[in-house]
């Protein structure tokens, strides 16, 4: 393995990895006409950039502090447990997307003079929406993070009677700084780049002070096209990159100040303390508020679900074509990575952070621009039927979502300690072993919840689906189209809602399954 | 032994290969991008009755959200690529289409065509024809026609003729005005009405506002301003127009305008400010709203019922003032089709009365005149409203290169001052102010592009 350290070809692959972005950007050179600092001299710009990035950081804080003090409240229940079935639960709502959340939002909240007429409460409201959003899934990922603690850590704290304040400082929060690290990341990028909430919940507008940076981009873009289509996508190029650079920059820093207060939670946390009766109707709890709103919004709204159903064959299959070969690719970039830089990348921390960042450069970009880039991809191909445009999709979705995915499995592969890799290679056991060891058999789990989160992301994207649904038909679009415009009609968008809910309840179902099934194996192998 | 092929052989091969390929003639698809909407939808109900007229045809309809239809076809046309040979978007795009050589000039396209194909022209509403398929040829600065109006849509009165016919509530506005209670033929007896029925005991309003962003109150507004004198700008079409010609939005009859918009506040129905075309027809359907200014387009989704029947509840009239709003859209063949001739005849097609007629049974509104005489349409109960308008129609509409620039800055004040962030003659000259800056701006870009 020492001699592997050195193969050249790790290079190779991670040129390949740089490549993801450099190559989906290539097209940038034909537009032409960029003037970067215009975006100073606009107002409204400036405006709902710094609107953005507090809404941003706020939102972020608390999605994070909150579900992580859940998560660490919730664990005692262990993944044996009869309740973690209830827990699925909790990654409803980002398999049902965006567009089903901005839907379920507009029925809970467009009649609502209170929260409408106030800027202040359709923000609160935004950032619970979030929270409700990722927030639970976040508080899902912290939990099963958590369940990997070796037992005889866990039965030293319980041995020794550990106080909650020690066991957060000593064991708990150590063990979820990783995680915490991504997330954070994760947050801050749903929630700078959010848009179908606020368009089809609130209306954004500068004129009620809603309006957030990536609508703002949309409506320059509209404005600009007036003129022509270049000229437009030059000077929201232009933007875009002014809003990249700004957005990395408070990134960092915001990253960088969560590292240096990472421990204080554990003050905040033992201020709030939850009652380990709580743990008792836990799924209770997570059905009120998981499923509650769900079911009010069904029973509220009248459907006839006459969707065609066939239609979506193609896109189901293509998207689970896009989420397996992404899967692939990330999980042996996220190898190669950590074989290349073995020294940086023993956790997410201020030296290995650039590195994620890096990865996720594409999810940064603002996606408009992704969506203007991708118009230069189609440019490209001499010959264009459904086929060619099946293939582009696939191609289109596993760049956007392959670095994606290298992060997370990143983080889940730091479980894999250095020392233990060092141990293996001092006892010269063969490299093929040791990844399959430690890097694929241990974390089948992981593995199968990311394959089952990408085809969701995959499903509710609405860049490429968006820009290709003139050839693969796009649920989101439709969806989209039904809730507003000229062709809006509320009982075929319940239609629509009822299928995302069927296909997020068929995901939680095969989730459950496979947990199930784990345990069945595991409680076996004891 | 080796067989070879002989003479007779190999030609009896050759003929079955061409018989073969004669009988797999490719047919020529024409790909149709536009906005999801009842006018879309009206022509794929037409597909199979075109396609078995013309065999060698395959329509393809790509119907999408309003952003992304405006997008493809911007990205299309500027990048050369020909996926889409018609282009359904509306009079805002006129400048860009044409300044940049992105679409045909109908009447050189249609040229070689029998004359009598190219009839109906003289059918179109004529002011609703050059408001939106008409610009500046960049050449000679000569007016083109550069498309035909896949829809001319207007905005009227949608009134509630149960809460006008009820005998309890005419008695009551006779006793409080002092007159009949019917549908409002001038402003003030608007306001009055919007006054009247706003009955809060009953959960009743009387009007319902569209006040979102993305134009809806832009547009809505427009009917107040230019229906009590004002406008916008000095023009006779919504597409005309340079930096040198000026906006008069702080003028005493825009004030006036927006001053009795603003009084309509405490008889509103609605969170204003996230209420928008189609959300406002949702208000509207439960029947608690006397009245509104609504979308000709959108009437049909008010009015129709799933078994072919009306929703009698409704009625509908021209705003007061005499005059309409024009707006819609038109057809538009890319330079860069492979078959912009077939791309015509199949819209000439369209414009035939027939189909016209039959598109109207499912929603559209029509450019053509004579549609509105036939006895099936005169039963739509939005039909002569419609007709009306359109015959009164002016401009209304920016649809020049600063179109989004003014309907986003209008939106903005009117906004803020709905919100009572600003008193509407604050609104309104920070309003003009802001614009001519934005305008002088944008065209400076326009002058160095």
């Amino acid at each position: 393995m020492q001699l592997f350290r050195h193969i050249k070809w790790f290079d190779f692959f991670i040129g390949i990895l740089i490549l993801f972005f450099i190559i989906y950007i290539s097209p940038i050179y034909k537009i032409g006409d960029f003037d970067f600092l215009s975006f100073f001299n606009n107002q409204d710009g400036k405006i709902s950039l710094l609107r953005s990035l507090l809404f941003t950081i706020i939102s972020t804080a608390f999605t994070i502090i909150i579900s992580l003090r859940f998560a660490i409240s919730l664990n005692k229940i262990k993944l044996h447990s009869k309740s973690i079935y209830f827990f699925s639960l909790l990654f409803l709502p980002v398999v049902l997307g965006n567009v089903s959340i901005a839907f379920l939002g507009k029925i809970l909240l467009s009649e609502s003079v209170i929260v409408q007429e106030s800027m202040w409460l359709k923000f609160l409201s935004l950032g619970f929406i979030q929270f409700w959003q990722y927030g639970t899934l976040f508080t899902y990922l912290f939990w099963l993070n958590l369940q990997k603690i070796p037992i005889d850590t866990s039965a030293y704290a319980e041995t020794a009677k550990l106080s909650f304040k020690e066991k957060a400082r000593d064991i708990l929060l150590p063990a979820s700084k990783d995680l915490t690290g991504l997330l954070l990341i994760l947050s801050f990028i749903f929630s700078f780049y959010e848009n179908a909430k606020g368009v089809l919940i609130f209306k954004s507008s500068p004129g009620t002070n809603t309006e957030m940076i990536i609508q703002w981009l949309n409506r320059m873009h509209q404005s600009n096209s007036l003129i022509s289509a270049d000229f437009a996508s030059g000077r929201t190029i232009s933007y875009g990159i002014v809003v990249l650079i700004i957005s990395i920059i408070i990134l960092a820093i915001f990253f960088y100040a969560q590292t240096k207060s990472y421990y204080k939670l554990n003050g905040l946390f033992a201020a709030f303390s939850i009652k380990s009766r709580f743990q008792k109707y836990i799924w209770l709890l997570i059905i009120i508020f998981i499923v509650l709103p769900i079911l009010y919004v069904l029973i509220q709204s009248s459907s006839i679900l006459k969707i065609d159903f066939l239609y979506l064959g193609n896109p189901i299959l293509y998207s689970l074509i896009a989420s397996f070969i992404s899967l692939i690719c990330a999980a042996f970039i996220a190898i190669v990575l950590r074989f290349k830089w073995r020294n940086t990348l023993v956790g997410l921390n201020n030296k290995s952070m650039p590195i994620f960042v890096s990865l996720f450069l594409l999810q940064l970009t603002p996606p408009i621009i992704i969506y203007l880039l991708g118009f230069q991809w189609i440019k490209n191909i001499d010959f264009i039927n459904d086929s060619t445009m099946g293939i582009l999709w696939v191609i289109g979705h596993t760049i956007l979502i392959t670095p994606l995915l290298v992060g997370f499995i990143l983080i889940f592969h730091f479980n894999t300690k250095e020392e233990e890799l060092i141990y293996l290679e001092s006892h010269k056991i063969k490299f093929f072993r040791v990844i399959k060891d430690c890097f694929f058999t241990r974390y089948k789990l992981e593995y199968i919840l990311s394959y089952l989160l990408c085809f969701s992301f995959i499903w509710n994207e609405t860049i490429i689906n968006n820009l290709l649904s003139d050839y693969i038909p796009s649920f989101v679009s439709d969806m989209k189209m039904s809730i507003e415009g000229r062709s809006a009609n509320s009982s075929r968008a319940m239609g629509y809602l009822i299928i995302s809910l069927i296909i997020a309840t068929l995901i939680i179902l095969l989730w459950n399954y496979i947990l199930k099934r784990n345990n069945k194996i595991d409680d076996e192998l004891a | 032994m080796c067989k070879i092929l002989t003479m007779k052989q190999i030609l009896i091969i050759l003929t079955f290969i061409t018989l073969f390929s004669c009988n797999n003639n490719k047919k020529t698809d024409i790909t149709i991008l536009g906005e999801s909407a009842t006018s879309i939808q009206s022509m794929i109900a037409l597909e199979n009755e075109y396609e078995s007229k013309n065999l060698n045809i395959d329509l393809i309809f790509k119907p999408n959200s309003f952003d992304d239809a405006f997008n493809k076809a911007n990205q299309d046309f500027s990048n050369g690529t020909g996926l889409y040979d018609i282009v359904m978007q509306y009079n805002f795009s006129l400048a860009s289409f044409v300044n940049n050589d992105y679409v045909y000039d109908i009447d050189k396209l249609t040229s070689n065509f029998p004359k009598k194909l190219l009839v109906f022209e003289k059918d179109l509403f004529e002011n609703a024809w050059k408001e939106v398929g008409f610009y500046k040829s960049k050449e000679n600065d000569k007016i083109i026609k550069v498309g035909y109006p896949f829809t001319a849509n207007t905005m009227f009165i949608a009134y509630n003729q149960t809460l006008f016919n009820d005998d309890t509530q005419k008695k009551e506005y006779q006793k409080i005005y002092g007159k009949e209670l019917k549908a409002p033929e001038s402003w003030e007896d608007f306001y009055k009405i919007s006054e009247f029925f706003t009955q809060k005991d009953k959960g009743l309003y009387g009007i319902c506002l569209q006040g979102a962003n993305g134009g809806w109150l832009y547009y809505e507004w427009m009917n107040f301003l230019f229906g009590m004198g004002g406008k916008t700008m000095n023009k006779q079409y919504g597409w005309e127009g340079d930096i040198n010609t000026k906006t008069e939005l702080n003028s005493q009859e825009s004030i006036k305008a927006a001053k009795y918009y603003m009084s309509l506040k405490p008889y509103n129905a609605g969170t204003f400010t996230n209420i928008d075309a189609y959300q406002q027809i949702e208000i509207l359907k439960e029947g608690k709203v006397a009245m509104s200014i609504i979308w000709s387009d959108l009437a049909y989704n008010l009015v129709s019922k799933a078994d072919g029947s009306f929703d009698d509840r409704f009625a509908f009239i021209p705003i007061p003032g005499g005059k309409s709003m024009l707006a819609g859209g038109s057809y538009f063949i890319n330079k860069n089709s492979s078959n912009p001739l077939e791309s015509a005849k199949y819209i000439i097609d369209l414009m035939s009365k027939e189909n016209q007629i039959k598109m109207a049974k499912t929603g559209l509104c029509s450019a053509l005149k004579t549609v509105y005489q036939d006895p099936e349409i005169k039963k739509i109960p939005y039909s002569l409203a419609l007709e009306e308008s359109l015959n009164n129609g002016v401009y209304m509409l920016e649809a020049g290169v600063d179109a989004t620039l003014i309907s986003d800055k209008i939106t903005y004040y009117l906004q803020k001052i709905w919100n009572e962030e600003y008193s509407v003659e604050e609104g309104l000259d920070r309003m003009q102010a802001d614009i001519e800056k934005e305008r002088k701006k944008l065209y400076n870009n326009l002058n160095n592009k």
